[in-house]
């Protein structure tokens, strides 16, 4: 795309000076020697269809790179009987039997999905059950397979999970052959069901690092290549380090020996007790312009969203911004540890963008300059987004009466529960085709988006050139690609009295409610070093007004809580816009990014509510707005 | 605390586990998630008992319990240890024959109740850790015992949804199934 850019710029340039009859004449450029028939070749002519000839990314490919099965050993000591198989079949459109035994099917398939079992001990339980003949050698593992066989299963697990606990694993268990050997079954899973052109199976893994004490610093690896790279190395382990500046090394050898491409998604900074966007590094050292670079390297998204709440921002560090109270998990980490003042400005994604601004300021570098990607975490194989269709964290909160009132996170101070849990999300990748290379290198180049379920197409391009005009067109991305740059781009020194433009579009989900608003956030640092944040509604559905306070009145609500229902009598379904931004600054560094919202529409607990026939307690959320998050476009001075 | 002791805790911390104990979902309802689990694990399939039971409740064939959870706390144990006694009986009475030693454990609270025979005298010894080596493992869940218990719910009925599930040895699990084909037969329970 870029390299057609320079060859457009170098064309229309010697176009616009060469003299008639010069045309033939090759010029030498960095893209490459340009004469009439390479600009023919890449700009033809427009014809007839103004679909013809277009190079960029003309759909949204959906999916989730956030995928547990019962290979990960939490997710199997909590019931998921559904392995990686199972995991891609329902993601692919198939309808599979829960670990509950209940049937299950999305409401339509995903485009692509990534598989991300836990990298520690994956799968191994299954192999002693099953008797891998390398295991059923040492007498102790034969013993639990044995006691398995005999009907004491429930005692053969527990005392597996007290050897690990107790360091007393026999040496089999951590073979690197044995966990090659499963890696190898997982990869050749993904090769089977990946269909270039159809699906898209990602080969992946998560690195579940907790900082020694339930602080979430989990990544997803995600794999541009197939098996034959893929194999060639295990992937890394907390049993290796917990530092994630390790998982960079093994990143940066992996490539090193086999060529291939990895990038490494964090998630959930909202459980990470302060550590997630943590202004020093693993061990306390202060950031350097080399650890930014890492990090802006390898981790170029962050999943903004997904079932253990939302990530955006927080009520306490936007308190101007009427929907940042939404699916908040903001009491503890992980493991129950309640949080301490300081921590939540360190767990946010729209605080880390401003941070980021900040580093680079004084690093040259901004190591939180990533974008959006929505996920599940799913624990029980299936990847579930939809309100109406959510099967829950983990098989313990798969669809029953009762599992509103279950305890997710119970402790002393900590109590959080199963509504609790948000039906979330998806990533919308902006690709040119559904292959693991074009959605990986749409995810590297941050042309993407997350929703908390509804698939939402959204665009989002910034320029300094848009005018109101441009937002007239159908084709907004025709314009977009034209003059700016997609989600996930970069806008450089205005020129003078230039101030950064948007052109913002959304269409709402078929499936899902109407559009309530387009809003683009902008945030920054000013010139003493305070992050400054303002949201701008810049469409929304009706005639409105904004208030004297700025704020757009509530869409309204046609939600029938009783019977989970709602109407799409209010709203848009599609939405555009094209913003200038009023306060610019050309001096200061600055990031915007589009926030698109639902009308409110019954949350899953209003589902659950009217199919099981139960009345939950009355403080019970059962209303949502669902939204969707782009990417970022950040400018620089 | 070892290093590994404490990734171990931490992994498991992804989805509060919480430690195993002898202790039964009727003294903590948040212990038992984890024991439940395993039991797919090792009986497989053994959870589709947890549908099949909210189905059967939805559908009318079982009676759902709407006491409040501090009610069902109170009075569960001993309400469910009854039922199960009830039901254990029925299969030991079944055929002349001493039955092969059973375990029931009900899901909901995953309280394990152990049949067997001492001196020929039958035992049933509730609140146990799991069951011995050998014995059938009956999967259900309180409201399904109840209802067989009252005769509310037929057996072949229960077995019929899926609210009833054998494990075990193939022909030990075989004889117990025939005992409840029995009973069926006999319209002890229908």
């Amino acid at each position: 795309m870029r390299n057609n850019l320079c060859l457009a710029i170098a064309v229309l340039a010697f176009s616009g000076c060469t003299p008639a009859g010069a045309q033939d004449r090759a010029v030498a450029s960095d893209a490459g020697a340009i004469n009439a028939e390479a600009a023919a070749k890449n700009f033809p002519r427009r014809g007839f269809s103004p679909y013809a000839s277009r190079n960029y990314p003309t759909r949204v490919f959906w999916g989730d790179q956030h995928v547990h099965t019962g290979w990960s050993v939490d997710a199997g000591a909590f019931g998921a009987s559904l392995g990686p198989e199972e995991a891609l079949r329902f993601a692919r459109g198939e309808e599979v039997v829960s670990s509950l035994g209940e049937r299950a099917k999305l409401s339509r398939p995903l485009d692509w999905a990534a598989v991300t079992d836990h990298s520690d001990a994956a799968g191994v339980i299954f192999e002693i059950r099953d008797g891998n003949p390398n295991l059923m050698v040492d007498p102790q593992i034969k013993k639990w397979h044995d006691m398995m066989k005999s009907g004491q299963g429930v005692q053969a697990a527990s005392e597996m999970i007290a050897a690990q606990s107790n360091n007393r694993v026999p040496p089999a268990m951590k073979d690197p052959r044995l966990a090659m050997s499963i890696w190898r079954k997982n990869t050749a899973i993904m090769e089977k069901y990946n269909e270039p052109g159809r699906f898209t199976a990602f080969i992946g893994f998560e690195w579940t690092s907790n900082a020694g004490g339930g602080d979430n610093l989990h990544r997803n690896v995600i794999y541009r290549d197939g098996k034959d790279k893929a194999d060639q190395v295990l992937p890394m382990t907390t049993f290796d380090s917990e530092n994630p500046e390790d998982l960079w090394k093994w990143m940066n050898g992996w490539e090193a020996r086999t060529g291939g491409s990895l990038l490494a998604i964090p998630h959930n900074g909202n459980l990470s007790n302060g550590k997630m966007f943590a202004l020093n590094t693993f061990t306390g050292n202060p950031l350097t312009r080399d650890w930014a670079e890492q990090r802006a390297r390898w981790e170029p998204m962050y999943e903004i969203t997904q079932i253990k709440g939302d990530g955006e921002t927080h009520p306490a560090l936007s308190p101007m911004d009427e929907f940042a109270n939404f699916e908040k998990w903001d009491k503890a980490n992980l493991a129950g540890v309640p949080k301490q003042p300081g921590m939540l400005e360190r767990e946010y994604a729209r605080r880390a963008l401003q941070e980021g601004l900040k580093i680079e300021g004084s690093l040259g570098v901004n190591p939180f300059k990533f974008g959006f990607v929505g996920g599940t975490d799913t624990h029980t194989g299936l990847t579930t987004a939809e309100e109406d269709n959510f099967f829950g964290k983990h098989t313990g909160v798969e669809p029953s009466p009762k599992r509103w009132e279950h305890a997710v996170i119970k402790t002393d101070q900590v109590n959080i529960v199963g509504w609790q849990m948000a039906a979330a999300g998806y990533t919308g990748v902006w690709a040119t085709e559904n292959t693991r290379e074009a959605i990986w290198d749409a995810l590297k180049r941050k042309e993407a988006y997350s929703t908390t379920g509804p698939r939402m197409t959204v665009r989002f391009f910034g320029s300094f050139e848009f005018e109101p005009a441009d937002a007239a067109t159908r084709m907004p991305a025709e314009v977009g690609y034209e003059k700016g740059v997609p989600m996930g781009g970069d806008l450089r020194r205005a020129g003078q009295g230039k101030s950064p433009t948007f052109i913002a579009a959304a269409m709402k989900d078929p499936l899902s409610g109407n559009l309530d608003r387009i809003q683009i956030v902008k945030a920054w640092m000013d010139p003493n070093g305070v992050a400054q944040e303002r949201v701008y509604d810049v469409a929304w559905s009706g005639d409105r007004k904004a208030g004297a306070d700025g704020k757009l009145p509530p869409v309204g609500d046609t939600v029938d809580v009783e019977n989970a229902t709602w109407t799409n009598t209010i709203g848009a379904p599609e939405l555009i816009a094209f913003w200038r931004d009023p306060n610019f600054d050309p001096s200061l560094r600055a990031v915007y990014y589009a926030r698109v919202i639902e009308i409110p529409t019954p949350r899953w607990t209003a589902f659950d509510q009217k199919r099981f026939g139960v009345k939950m307690a009355p403080e019970i959320t059962m209303k949502v707005q669902e939204r969707a998050y782009t990417s970022p476009i950040w400018y620089t001075p | 605390m070892t290093r590994l002791r404490r990734q171990l805790l931490a992994a498991l911390a992804l989805l509060a586990w919480v430690p195993p104990s002898s202790a039964c979902g009727f003294e903590d309802p948040g212990s038992v998630t984890a024991a439940r689990g395993i039991l797919n694990f090792v009986y497989p399939q053994s959870l589709h008992v947890i549908s099949a039971v909210w189905r059967a409740e939805l559908d009318g064939e079982l009676e759902r319990d709407a006491a409040p959870a501090a009610v069902r706390a109170l009075v569960g144990y001993r309400r469910s240890t009854r039922a199960l006694e009830t039901f254990g009986s029925f299969i030991n009475n079944a055929a002349p024959t001493p039955a092969p030693a059973f375990s029931i454990v009900l899901l909901t609270p995953m309280l394990w109740t152990r049949f067997h025979r001492d001196d020929g005298a039958p035992v049933v010894t509730p609140h146990v850790n799991g069951p011995d080596a050998g014995d059938v493992v009956i999967v259900t869940d309180e409201s399904v015992v109840a209802a067989l218990a009252k005769g509310s719910l037929g057996a072949g009925r229960a077995l019929e949804l899926g609210l009833v599930r054998f494990y075990g040895p193939g022909d030990r699990v075989r004889e117990v199934e025939q005992r409840v084909y029995e009973l069926i037969a006999r319209n002890v329970v229908h």
